[in-house]
């Protein structure tokens, strides 16, 4: 009874992100008529160049980089709660993300200081900054790791992440304080995130390590679940929890230092669609929740993604905000229903 | 604190174990360890019901963490069913021995039977989905506790007492030899903490475990219990049944403590009248 339910909802999420990344294709500032998008993506061709354009060039990339990210972060996001067993935990609490945001802040902001500005340097410029994320974010999970193999406590672990985390921003502080205005500028608009930075052969690549990455985190199902019970009974029951830490921080931190990479730091949703999951699954058995957080991650991020572009907002709304702005109500109403539900019981 | 001589029958055999806690941060001064107890000798025969007694902060967690392997011991040996505790693979530990923690798990959303369910992992496939025998084998561990009625509930809904029963029967559904109890009557009221001691003991009889478990029921452990081990800080761990700790006068000083004699006796004719009573209580659950 339950199971056919799930599968039910499961499935009602995966058509939502079908149609919502239709509505991805359909909606923008030019007007396309459905019937034409329809051909454009079925390879049929359309007597309008530009906008055959316009839907392969500009909107599927950006609805495709929408939903690798989301389920992305999403999973990541779900990875960090169950592995510090703590609600609040989420892809940018390690630092991960603080460390991909340092790298980026080097790059951008020291080229200036170096008397050359990135904004001039065109594709290697994009392609340093994606680089220059990964190594900021890996680095950080490096330490993370380092010191997860060392220190007991969860607790303890988490308060290291967010120091680590506090010194990136710091450092991020005193490198802008001796850069030049336009690279500052160009800083900032890489910390409000986007779907849309990812273009042609790079999408590609993102796509395709975001599809390996994704399923192999699902082999954790297993492990996640017994961390569940808390370490002493994991233990008992023949799991390494050193050995778990470390795959599960690996896994999850790689996702995000990938996302953060090509899409900036999105916040929030990592955060929020594992909430959403538990709340309408009723469930913590990561069997159900990881692929339920794939798909309504996706889901979610395309969702965010057609409300920044919505006409009128173009170019106002980063992204950013967007998941702010729906993923904070989101998970506040989870928890209220939750609520209601226990007194109930 | 001689050692006995039946060591086919013994599951657990401790020789000259010292435990305490290693410093981690200096291992090159490897020396400063802090040791909580040392010298200890016994052994914990199968098919009996151990309880482990003694004050506060007198090492009990500490023997049960170095036994069920969550603490290395400081030094001497523990054989477990006859092979060194160090030598076991985790694997191979989570089916010979199961434990009963103290702390919460504090799981929302999953049922009760689940949560037993889990206990099947180190027998389970690499996604941990359960197959139709280790259905049966939780319904079975379920059936055995006597928790029917709470299979379905979720775990987070469930009283102290209801909960502690799930994870014996999680014990149980891991199919180890030796179950390891942590305080298992810990924040439960007096009828529950002699439901669960009964159900422990039918645990031993029935299913031919080894518990070894620690308390501070004292009267209760001494009621129920096959052997009793008392720890003290100066005199080591005592070991023997109720009746020989009494008569070598080991009990003497937890129910004397003002020095004379009446107590001691009116201690042990308390302990006979909760015996009777537990007695009663065990012919109520029967019917």
């Amino acid at each position: 009874m339950i199971k056919r339910h799930t599968t039910l909802i499961m499935a009602a999420i995966f058509v939502s992100i079908v149609a919502f990344a239709f509505l991805n294709l359909l909606l923008g500032t030019v007007r396309i008529p459905a019937s034409d998008v329809f051909n454009i993506i079925l390879g049929r061709g359309c007597s309008n160049e530009i906008w055959e354009n316009i839907i392969v060039k500009s909107r599927l990339p950006q609805a495709l980089t929408a939903i690798f990210a989301g389920a992305g972060l999403s999973v990541a996001g779900l990875l960090m709660q169950t592995v510090f067993r703590n609600p609040l935990a989420g892809p940018s609490v390690l630092g991960i993300s603080s460390g991909a945001s340092l790298g980026v802040a080097f790059v951008i902001l020291m080229s200036g200081i170096m008397g050359q500005a990135l904004s001039q340097l065109g594709f290697f410029g994009e392609f340093a900054v994606t680089i220059a994320a990964i190594i900021g974010a890996m680095g950080v999970m490096g330490i993370i790791i380092f010191v997860s193999q060392k220190v007991k406590g969860n607790v303890t672990l988490l308060i290291i992440g967010v120091m680590i985390g506090h010194i990136a921003t710091a450092i991020i502080g005193v490198l802008k304080f001796f850069s030049v205005e336009e690279d500052i500028r160009a800083y900032v608009i890489w910390g409000l995130g986007s779907f849309a930075k990812v273009s042609g052969g790079q999408m590609v690549l993102f796509c395709t390590i975001m599809a390996v990455l994704i399923p192999l985190s699902m082999l954790l199902i297993k492990t996640l679940n017994l961390l569940l019970l808390g370490d002493g009974y994991a233990r008992n029951l023949g799991l390494n929890i050193k050995r778990a830490r470390f795959y599960v921080i690996l896994a999850a931190g790689v996702l995000v230092a990938i996302v953060t990479a090509y899409c900036g730091p999105i916040s929030f949703i990592g955060l929020a669609v594992p909430h959403l999951c538990r709340g309408i699954f009723q469930t913590s058995d990561h069997r159900i929740l990881m692929p339920a957080t794939v798909l309504a991650g996706a889901s979610l991020a395309l969702i965010c993604n057609l409300i920044a572009r919505m006409p009128g907002f173009e170019g106002v709304l980063p992204v950013n905000s967007v998941t702010a702005l729906i993923g904070a109500p989101v998970v506040v109403s989870v928890l209220f229903r939750k609520r209601k539900n226990e007194i109930g019981e | 604190m001689k050692l006995e001589n039946r060591d086919m029958e013994s599951t657990v055999v401790i020789r000259d174990l010292t435990i305490g806690y290693r410093k981690h941060w200096r291992k090159e001064e490897g020396s400063r360890s802090k040791i909580v107890a040392g010298n200890i000798n016994a052994s914990i025969r199968q098919g009996e019901l151990t309880c482990l007694l003694g004050a506060n902060g007198v090492g009990k967690s500490t023997l049960l963490k170095t036994l069920s392997g969550f603490l290395e011991k400081l030094g001497g040996e523990i054989m477990i069913m006859g092979k060194e505790l160090g030598s076991y693979t985790p694997k191979e530990l989570s089916t010979t021995m199961g434990v009963v923690l103290t702390d919460k798990c504090d799981v929302r959303n999953m049922s009760a039977r689940d949560i037993i369910g889990m206990g099947r992992s180190p027998y389970t496939s690499f996604w941990g989905t359960l197959s139709r025998d280790d259905y049966r084998i939780v319904d079975e561990s379920i059936a055995m506790i006597g928790i029917e009625h709470l299979s379905g509930r979720m775990v987070h809904t469930l009283s102290d007492g209801e909960r502690q029963k799930v994870m014996i029967a999680k014990a149980l559904a891991q199919q180890t030899p030796i179950i390891i109890l942590d305080e298992p009557t810990a924040f439960l009221d007096f009828p529950s903490k002699v439901e669960i001691m009964q159900l422990l003991h039918k645990l031993t009889r029935e299913a031919g475990k080894t518990i070894f478990l620690s308390t501070h029921d004292m009267e209760l452990a001494l009621q129920i219990a096959d052997k009793i081990w008392i720890m003290e800080k100066k005199k080591g761990c005592a070991i023997g049944t109720a009746e020989e700790l009494a008569q070598n006068g080991v009990l003497k000083p937890f129910f004397n403590r003002s020095g004379d004699d009446f107590n001691y006796e009116k201690g042990l004719l308390k302990m006979m009248e909760l015996k009777r009573l537990s007695d009663a209580a065990d012919n109520l659950l029967r019917i």
